[in-house]
């Protein structure tokens, strides 16, 4: 024998929360230049070629360039460089009711923030050996350009040369006739 | 002389302060009231203490500063120990009790849980440790006291909270503990260090500078791999703080000589939590401090070479001191910091401006 029944759900009201979650890391390097000329004069030098490098002067003196999704800043002192990413993405939830979406769009913005922290602390990372990679290539015509300027104040330059090392570092040989 | 159980955990309790032994009896009743007889026996014990700890090193001859002269003698020579005078008050009696009677209450508890119970272990501290008009005797036992307490097991929490309050009542314990929090003290971190350089009890650091060298090393390489990455941060910034303040004062007050103590804790780091190079520092220091951004692991990289970069500072130093021509006021103490930097600090130069490079990221 058996016997019908009739049960009826609620339709439950879902309620959709959204919102946007955003992490930002940066990470700092110091410029630490070799005094062949004053400070400003070395400063300005690097600013020099870092604007042929395609980096972009700011009126404060600061310089800046986009590695990707990374930026970079020089700062104004000329002593700093400084690499930020930022990483973001929409969290949604669903829930029946607004305490348990507010409960669980906080759990998933938590969640999402450490994967964020992460994707932008990669990002860094991935971009990391190209930065150091053009300033040092920068800060090495700064010292061949200083290093000229040097000799050129102390006397009349007869030649300049410059070739390659057997460990492949820039060898650079000034003659110069001191009067 | 004869003494009781709790009598014999009371001794226990001073010697652990003074020479850092264990504490293993268990007593019934600790000693509130020592009679005078054992009162006696402490008073001997600590002087005994101090004075070992003191003789240590100053039984040696040496060659220091006595207004801008150089003089040899060994510690107990009238040239070199003249006006100094090891002086205790009431507040190492008081240590010594009010440890005994609660050090087994405050170290019980594994973990300090809660406000509640850490404003309690920190009222229980404040009757441990007076801080008040101590004198240089104190100041010695507080110091040993600290290096000493680090031994004994206990939350990490308390024993932060024994450093900083003994840190408050003597200048020496607060270059023991390198620590910077001075808020309560009426004097500022400067203030305190200038009470230690002052002629009568500068004695006590051209004693201990060996003693000194060692703390310094054990505590920064606990700083650099005790607790989250936030706390490591955070203790190597304020042992910085603390260092950089001390040479500053040296210099100040024409005693850069003194920075032998930090010449021998960079050897001794060079040899243990910074050997192996900039890369070994970089992944021991980072190890285990759980953090994912780069601004973060940066901000813990850049304390450790803000400790670090207290050797550019002494360099600096010598540099400006090598210029000092015969007869120029400050002649004497440059041709001993000269001699300092030949035999202990340019050795290392090279290695500790390597790790400055690697923790800050240099370029150049």
């Amino acid at each position: 024998m058996s016997r019908g029944y009739r049960v009826r759900l609620p339709v439950p009201s879902w309620r959709n929360m959204t919102t946007r979650v955003e992490q930002r890391d940066a990470l700092a390097l110091d410029v630490g230049m070799l005094a062949i000329l004053g400070e400003g004069e070395m400063t300005e030098l690097l600013r020099e070629r870092l604007a042929e490098d395609g980096w972009a002067r700011a009126a404060d003196g600061s310089m800046q360039r986009q590695f990707g999704e990374v930026s970079v800043e020089l700062a104004p002192d000329g002593r700093t460089v400084t690499a930020r990413a930022s990483a973001g993405k929409e969290v949604k939830v669903r829930a029946i009711s607004e305490a348990d979406a507010n409960q669980r769009l906080e759990k998933a913005a938590k969640s999402a923030e450490r994967e964020l922290s992460r994707t932008a602390a990669e990002r860094l990372g991935a971009a990391e050996a190209e930065i150091r990679g053009t300033l040092q290539a920068a800060l090495q015509k700064v010292y061949v350009e200083a290093l000229q300027r040097k000799a050129a104040a102390m006397g009349q330059i007869e030649s300049v040369h410059e070739g390659r090392g057997s460990d492949g570092e820039l060898e650079l040989t000034i003659k110069v006739r001191v009067p | 002389m004869r003494v009781s159980v709790d009598e014999g955990h009371a001794l226990e309790v001073l010697d652990m302060l003074c020479r850092g032994r264990a504490v293993r009896i268990v007593p019934t009743q600790p000693v509130i009231e020592p009679r005078p007889e054992l009162v006696e026996l402490a008073g001997r014990r600590i002087a005994a203490s101090c004075m070992r700890a003191l003789t240590l090193a100053g039984r040696r001859e040496r060659v220091v500063l006595r207004a801008g002269r150089r003089v040899r003698g060994r510690i107990w020579d009238a040239v070199r120990s003249a006006g100094f005078r090891l002086r205790f008050t009431p507040a190492s009696f008081e240590l010594w009790v009010q440890t005994t009677q609660r050090l087994a209450e405050i170290t019980r508890d594994r973990e300090v849980e809660g406000e509640g119970s850490t404003r309690r272990v920190r009222r229980q501290i404040r009757r441990i440790i007076k801080i008040a008009e101590t004198d240089t005797g104190d100041w010695l036992l507080y110091a040993l006291a600290v290096r000493h307490l680090a031994r004994v097991e206990m939350p990490p929490p308390i024993r932060e909270e024994l450093g900083r309050r003994l840190s408050l009542g003597s200048p020496l314990a607060l270059l023991f503990a390198l620590e910077d929090r001075v808020a309560e003290s009426e004097l500022t971190l400067v203030e305190q260090i200038d009470r230690l350089l002052a002629p009568s009890a500068v004695v006590l650091v051209e004693c201990l500078d060996d003693l000194l060298a060692a703390q310094w090393a054990e505590q920064i390489a606990a700083a650099m791999r005790g607790g989250s990455g936030e706390r490591r941060t955070e203790r190597l910034e304020a042992i910085g703080v603390v260092l950089e303040a001390w040479v500053d004062r040296l210099d100040a007050h024409g005693r850069l000589d003194l920075c032998r103590s930090l010449g021998l804790a960079f050897a001794r780091l060079l040899a243990g939590a910074w050997a192996g190079g900039p890369e070994d520092v970089t992944m021991r220091l980072l190890a285990g401090a759980n953090l994912i951004q780069r601004s973060q692991r940066d901000a813990l990289l850049r304390a450790l070479a803000r400790v670090v970069r207290v050797y550019e500072r002494l360099l600096a130093a010598h540099d400006r001191l090598a210029r000092e021509g015969f007869g120029d006021p400050r002649y004497e103490e440059a041709q001993l910091v000269i001699g300092l930097h030949r035999e202990l600090l340019r050795p290392q130069g090279r290695e500790l401006t390597a790790l400055v490079n690697r923790l800050t990221g240099r370029i150049g």
